[in-house]
């Protein structure tokens, strides 16, 4: 199993190694794909179609870089081609959602999902899609800058200028998204902020 | 560097992507520069919000919800 990870999948023995690569990047690709997605069944099938394109092109894996960066950049780019096919910009709620919370002080419950959703409001509903990429790819999968660049296909320095933008934008959408408490200066009174 | 550069490079310094000769630049930049120094903390606030996001896991619904 370990050659998978240094040489990449060997085709004659493809239908047991599949399995195995399946079971050990499935959970990561399927965060990837939430976080991407914003929609738990568009993140069940971007998963799906995920793993079938990266089975159906195996043999393209030539180990330059690790399995987990090839899987996540299929899942970039399917995500991507998703977002051109639809061409639409959806209302992303948190229906789907659930927070890990050990609070047991029910408004400090309420205020903290009131951050949650302000904040991924805007990552879903505000960000571009490149944006939102880029800052899935680092601040969520917390992946490094050259890994970010073999998945995007770009250069590390083209990473830096594209996370730079996108932290830039996502302040900017956060402070004129109407969040109660956020003012321009970037200070907040928000008690669910506050506490990070 | 003047207040642009440094401000162009801050996302970088903030994750450690920088040389050491440009992170000693900014540090010596950012101890005098308040301006900078502002503008480094709302990025790394800006960071710190996205990445608690992390917590989140797809899951049931939840007990409340403003969309």
């Amino acid at each position: 199993m370990d050659a998978l990870d240094t040489r990449g999948v060997q085709v004659d023995e493809a239908a047991v190694c599949w399995d195995e690569v399946v079971s050990k990047h499935q959970r990561h690709i399927s965060r990837l794909a939430w976080h991407l997605s914003g929609d738990l069944h568009e993140a069940q099938d971007l998963t799906q179609e995920t793993f079938t394109r990266a089975f159906e092109h195996r043999a393209s894996f030539r180990g330059e870089a690790s399995i987990r960066t090839w899987l996540s950049r299929i899942a970039v780019n399917t995500y991507l081609l998703k977002l051109r096919r639809i061409k639409r910009l959806r209302e992303v709620t948190l229906d789907m959602v659930s927070v890990a919370d050990s609070s047991r002080d029910p408004e400090q419950i309420v205020i903290r999902r009131e951050f949650y959703e302000c904040v991924y409001w805007i990552l879903q509903n505000r960000c571009r899609p490149s944006e939102r990429v880029v800052l899935v790819l680092r601040d969520l999968d917390g992946m490094r800058y050259d890994e970010i660049s073999r998945v995007l296909g770009v250069s590390v320095p083209a990473v830096k200028s594209r996370l730079h933008r996108a932290r830039q934008a996502f302040r900017q959408h956060l402070c004129g998204s109407g969040c109660a408490g956020l003012r321009p200066d970037y200070t907040c009174v928000c008690e669910g902020v506050r506490e990070i | 560097m003047n207040c642009r550069d440094v401000q162009a490079l801050l996302s970088s310094y903030l994750d450690g992507e920088v040389d050491d000769t440009v992170r000693r630049s900014i540090e010596a930049h950012l101890a005098g520069c308040a301006s900078c120094r502002s503008e480094f903390e709302a990025i790394s606030k800006t960071v710190r919000m996205i990445r608690r996001l992390q917590d989140l896991d797809p899951g049931e619904k939840p007990e409340t919800g403003r969309y």
